[in-house]
């Protein structure tokens, strides 16, 4: 392997990123929830205590056996998926799950869904004091369930409701996953941030579906699925500038901001590689995750922090945050 | 204890096609070769790596498709550090997979799920595989036939072009039985016709060890003997009416169950088969081997 670029040792770069509420990564780079598990898997492959933070798979008050299979089905540069939540829900999470990732010291984020915005509340409150515990990310945002779910991500009214409410129980950074199955991302976005929201995470799936053209049906149980993978990758990062421009002008009471987003910005959709997760950090994204290429790869996510660290050296770049959204500040050509 | 698996580059060795849509590769594997068990499979990305470019590490030459494919381990050699894999190049993944040449390097992810497990005692154990679902079984007669296992062999395949592996049991199996279904080879018709048989007999008969054994189907009736364990792999409705006739006998039955799979160590949940509670369990997790009452093989 031939390499032309001298690293210097003696210039260390600064990825930290601050999440808001004390919550401060090493990195800006963490798995996405669902495509990890609660890390023990992931763990035979990675130093898990390398990554900025780990999101945990979805979950939910009860215990979901998930949807029927088939559950997954190709794309092209992607996979369209139906998994339905399974997981053994909250109580066993606490008890079997975060245990071993709080003894690693990773950061772990717990991604939620509820039913109703009182389940999210639940939900918030009882991880409130769980030691490890270091912030909670909503998902608003779960295409293959039938209540709940993307419901409240296509609706700023709901989705502020569901935010206030678990803002109301607990102390812990709140952030809310989007979905990009809407007209304006930064409707959601800015809806979400007014509500007390301490960043935001974009994007979940998009709604697909694949028909099998032998039997004349879907191809997954459910019909519908969410579609993550390479294949979306420039709607994603679309969707980040997008979300960057709404909350330049929004902090978080809502008044008038700064020319930056105040508002962290996690960024995945597609990401294989640190050239993929430059592109949303420099579309807005303070930082990234990853997710599909877990699946495929399971040590991207630690690649990505190095690629990261390595083009930042390369190019003079002394903190990762003068980077954030600089796409934007370049202008068009 | 299984051990961990590990992500490598390996080396294709060898590339080899068998009849119409079967093909062999084999790969340079280091610890997946020392270490996998039979039973285990390994997680291939389907087009071949390319080196680092450009400040950015070494990835896949296409995303498309995205997810690697997952392969039962069918022989290893140890000497060489060499796993190989059995394909059947229909869909478009391992079409793409049968274009392999040595000298390339592929990705692969392994050793992976749980092996067929062999009680301490057991002294006959009957393999029932059918078309590619042969694989497993040919690495795990193999090995326990080397333990000094005595090892029955009955495989089925649609017709003598779509035979596969058989050669390779004629170094160490006791008693071999081949069929297809119209009859091209070995005798025919289907392998729970045959299993039927071989339990029929191995009832009735309290103290009997099987000696010679049938090469193709054609000769003597099977010989009575009794199994400690069946394991089985291939199409889903040989794995249920393997595991039912199998209950019924008496005899512990183990299956190798294949499920669409997403990543093939547990975070993806796509592999799932019902158990009789109602829950699923991961082929890639909790099997890829499972004793036949585990899961609802119909599902």
């Amino acid at each position: 392997m031939r390499r032309r670029r001298s690293i210097s040792l003696a210039s260390p770069v600064d990825l930290s990123v601050d999440l808001g509420r004390g919550l401060i990564l090493a990195n800006p780079v963490m798995t996405a929830s669902g495509t990890c598990g609660y890390g023990e898997e992931l763990a035979r492959f990675i130093d898990l205590r390398q990554l900025g933070a780990f999101v945990v798979k979805g979950t939910t008050l009860h215990p979901r056996v998930g949807n029927p299979p088939p559950r997954l089905v190709e794309t092209p540069a992607g996979v369209l998926n139906s998994i339905g939540l399974q997981n053994p829900g909250i109580d066993r999470v606490i008890a079997e799950k975060i245990p071993f990732l709080a003894r690693l010291g990773v950061p772990v984020i717990v991604n939620i869904a509820g039913d109703t915005p009182a389940e999210y509340g639940e939900l918030a409150a009882r991880l409130d004091k769980v030691s490890g515990v270091a912030g909670i990310e909503l998902n608003i945002s779960c295409p293959n369930v039938e209540k709940g779910g993307m419901l409240f991500g296509a609706d700023p009214q709901l989705a502020a409701e569901v935010v206030a409410t678990v803002r109301q129980v607990t102390r812990l950074p709140v952030i809310v996953k989007l979905s990009p199955n809407v007209t304006d991302i930064g409707i959601m976005a800015r809806a979400v941030v007014q509500a007390g929201a301490d960043a935001v995470s974009l994007v979940n799936t998009y709604t697909g579906m694949v028909i099998d053209v032998e039997r004349r049906r879907p191809v997954l149980a459910r019909g519908v699925g969410g579609l993550s993978g390479p294949a979306i990758r420039p709607l994603a990062v679309y969707q980040v500038w997008q979300a960057y421009r709404a909350l330049s002008d929004t902090d978080r009471e809502g008044g008038g901001g700064g020319e930056r987003s105040k508002v962290p910005i996690i960024g995945m959709g597609g990401i294989t590689s640190a050239r993929d997760a430059l592109e949303f950090i420099l579309a807005g994204a303070s930082a990234v995750a990853v997710g599909t290429a877990t699946f495929v790869r399971p040590v991207t996510v630690l690649e990505v922090v190095s690629g990261i660290r390595e083009y930042c050296q390369r190019h003079g770049i002394r903190s990762l945050r003068q980077l954030v959204g600089a796409a934007h500040r370049e202008g068009l050509a | 204890m299984v051990a961990a698996p590990q992500l490598q580059d390996a080396v294709v060795t060898r590339m080899e096609r068998h009849g119409s849509h079967f093909f062999t590769i084999g790969l340079r594997a280091g610890s997946i070769a020392r270490q996998a068990e039979p039973g285990q499979f390994v997680m291939i990305a389907v087009h071949p790596q390319l080196a680092a470019d450009s400040g950015f590490l070494a990835i896949s030459s296409s995303w498309d498709p995205l997810l690697r494919r997952p392969f039962s381990i069918y022989r290893v050699n140890s000497a060489e550090e060499e796993i190989f894999l059995l394909g059947q190049a229909t869909g478009r993944g391992s079409r793409i997979l049968a274009a392999a040449v040595p000298g390339q390097v592929y990705s692969v992810l392994g050793p992976l799920g749980r092996p067929f497990r062999v009680e301490p005692g057991w002294k006959h154990l009957l393999l029932v595989g059918g078309g590619a679902g042969v694989a497993p079984l040919v690495f795990a007669g193999e090995r326990f036939a080397a333990r000094g296992i005595a090892v029955t062999v009955l495989f089925g395949f649609r017709n003598a072009g779509s035979v596969i592996g058989w050669e390779a049991t004629s170094a160490w199996a006791t008693s071999r039985y081949l069929v297809t279904e119209d009859g091209s080879a070995g005798k025919k018709g289907l392998v729970t016709d045959v299993l039927r048989r071989l339990l029929a007999s191995a009832s009735t008969t309290t103290t009997s060890t099987s000696s010679s054994g049938c090469d193709c189907g054609h000769g003597p009736a099977p010989t009575p003997a009794r199994f400690d364990a069946i394991l089985a792999c291939g199409p889903a409705v040989m794995l249920k009416a393997t595991a039912e006739l199998a209950r019924a006998a008496g005899v512990p039955c183990q299956v190798s169950a294949e499920r669409t799979m997403g990543c093939g160590f547990g975070v993806c949940l796509s592999c799932v088969l019902p158990r009789p509670d109602g829950s699923y369990a991961l082929v890639c997790q909790d099997g890829p081997v499972f004793a036949s009452e585990e899961v609802d093989l119909s599902g």
